[in-house]
């Protein structure tokens, strides 16, 4: 019982890990596009920086690729 | 995840995507260019507002009175449809048309300057800039175009979402940002679509999805006039509109606005009979005074013939989304390093679909099963 639950865990753990760093580009790009229109000057800087991160990653993975 | 789920959202993310790529290419290479209308416009030589001096046309300058006057003499014979304010220049717009519900491409906008009042012409049209954004909005189709490429859209969020789901099991023995550049050309298409796909996600899903609701101005506001207007005006139904002979002072009406709203600034008032008013009102619409409330609306209605105020009342959640969207789609709002970031972005779209549209065509012979198989193989691993 005890390995059949820790299994499943294991099951769900391995599906959700792919999605960590999509889900984290996914919500700095959401939060980066929504600051922008809540103000100016500082708030659009936050929002460049969160909105371009989804740029810098894929960089990151070109400069990487194998 | 079984192999009969992975099958199911391999079907939607092919479909959706074959459906709506011949469309989504077309608005990302019309949309590209709309991203920088303002400097292509100035750069052309059509920024009227940059050569204008004095203060904004919203806060201060000529009676409206006046200026509306001067607009109707440009144009005998016909009915003001419109009147516009700018938040950063003396640039004032009125629109003219036959009859107080002339269709759009029967109405003729002027601009003028209303720190000095002079007219400054009819605005130009049929541009390189109006037939891109006409292509990208409507494909010179009306309503029917647009109800189009919103349904495209919908297809847009629904193969982003199915694309997202067939991700996390393909990706399990993989980690972020695997480009495998030694093995054969599909495995590398393949890799790069994922990649760029993923990664692309929140900005396509925000401009896709706000998309689908611009495409939706029009009924969207239809209900807003047949429901929450009808309601304002309630005292009003039953009666004949008003005459445009008898329509009354505007700088009155605005005094009356402006009193029931205090602090906030005008963006553009509808004339009686159009699809933004009754028969009988002006609807003065206000921006909020703070950054996020700038894009949210509230109309302000005043008896046309008296300039008496009758209500003014929040537009309902389904217009004021619809107000939130326009900006969230165009990218407009956060100087030219956020237009550079959508121009960024629309780049990788397009390169999303081309790659997309290649692995389906250089596909095999029962190619949904061999896939369908490579991704349950590895998310059963």
């Amino acid at each position: 019982m005890i390995t059949a639950a820790r299994k499943r865990r294991t099951a769900r753990a391995s599906y959700a890990r792919p999605l960590v760093i999509p889900l984290a580009l996914l919500l700095a790009t959401l939060a980066g596009l929504v600051i922008g229109l809540t103000g100016d000057r500082a708030r659009d800087v936050l929002a460049w920086l969160l909105a371009a991160l989804p740029l810098l990653a894929l960089a990151l993975a070109w400069a990487r690729r194998g | 995840m079984t192999r009969r789920s992975i099958r199911f959202w391999f079907l939607v993310h092919k479909w959706s995507s074959l459906v709506a790529t011949a469309s989504l290419l077309m608005l990302c290479v019309t949309g590209l260019p709309l991203v920088f209308h303002d400097e292509i416009d100035a750069a052309l030589g059509e920024d009227y507002e940059g050569a204008l001096a004095g203060p904004p046309s919203a806060s201060a300058g000529r009676p409206l009175d006046a200026m509306l006057a001067t607009a109707l003499a440009e144009r005998p014979g016909e009915v003001p449809l419109f009147m516009a304010f700018s938040q950063d220049s003396p640039l004032l717009t009125v629109t003219t048309g036959p009859a107080p519900d002339a269709p759009g491409d029967a109405m003729t906008l002027l601009f003028f300057d209303r720190a000095t009042g002079a007219a400054l012409g009819p605005a130009p049209t049929g541009g390189l800039m109006d037939f891109v954004l006409t292509l990208h909005t409507d494909l010179f189709l009306g309503t029917p175009g647009m109800l189009f490429l919103g349904a495209m859209g919908f297809l847009f969020v629904l193969a982003l979402a199915s694309g997202a789901v067939l991700y996390a099991p393909f990706m399990r023995r993989l980690p972020f940002g695997t480009l495998r550049e030694k093995r054969s050309a599909r495995v590398r298409t393949l890799d790069r679509h994922n990649l760029v796909g993923i990664v692309a996600l929140g900005w396509m899903l925000v401009v896709g999805a706000t998309g689908v609701i611009n495409a939706l101005a029009d009924p969207v506001t239809e209900s807003w006039q047949s429901g929450e207007l009808a309601a304002m005006t309630a005292q009003y139904a039953g009666e004949a509109p008003l005459a445009p002979a008898d329509y009354g002072s505007l700088d009155a009406a605005m005094a009356a606005a402006k009193a029931a709203l205090p602090g906030r600034s005008p963006q553009f008032i509808g004339f009686p009979g159009g699809a933004w008013s009754t028969g009988h009102h002006y609807a003065i619409f206000f921006q909020g005074d703070r950054p996020l409330t700038s894009y949210l609306l509230t109309p302000a209605l005043v008896d046309a013939a008296t300039g008496e105020l009758t209500d003014a009342r929040e537009m309902p959640a389904l217009n004021q989304a619809l107000m939130l969207s326009k900006p969230l789609h165009f990218g407009d709002y956060g100087g030219l390093v956020l237009k550079l970031i959508w121009a960024a972005m629309t780049l990788l779209t397009i390169w999303v679909l081309w790659t997309g549209l290649l692995l389906w065509l250089r596909r095999g012979p029962g190619h949904t099963e061999r896939r369908v198989d490579e991704i349950a193989r590895v998310a059963a691993a």
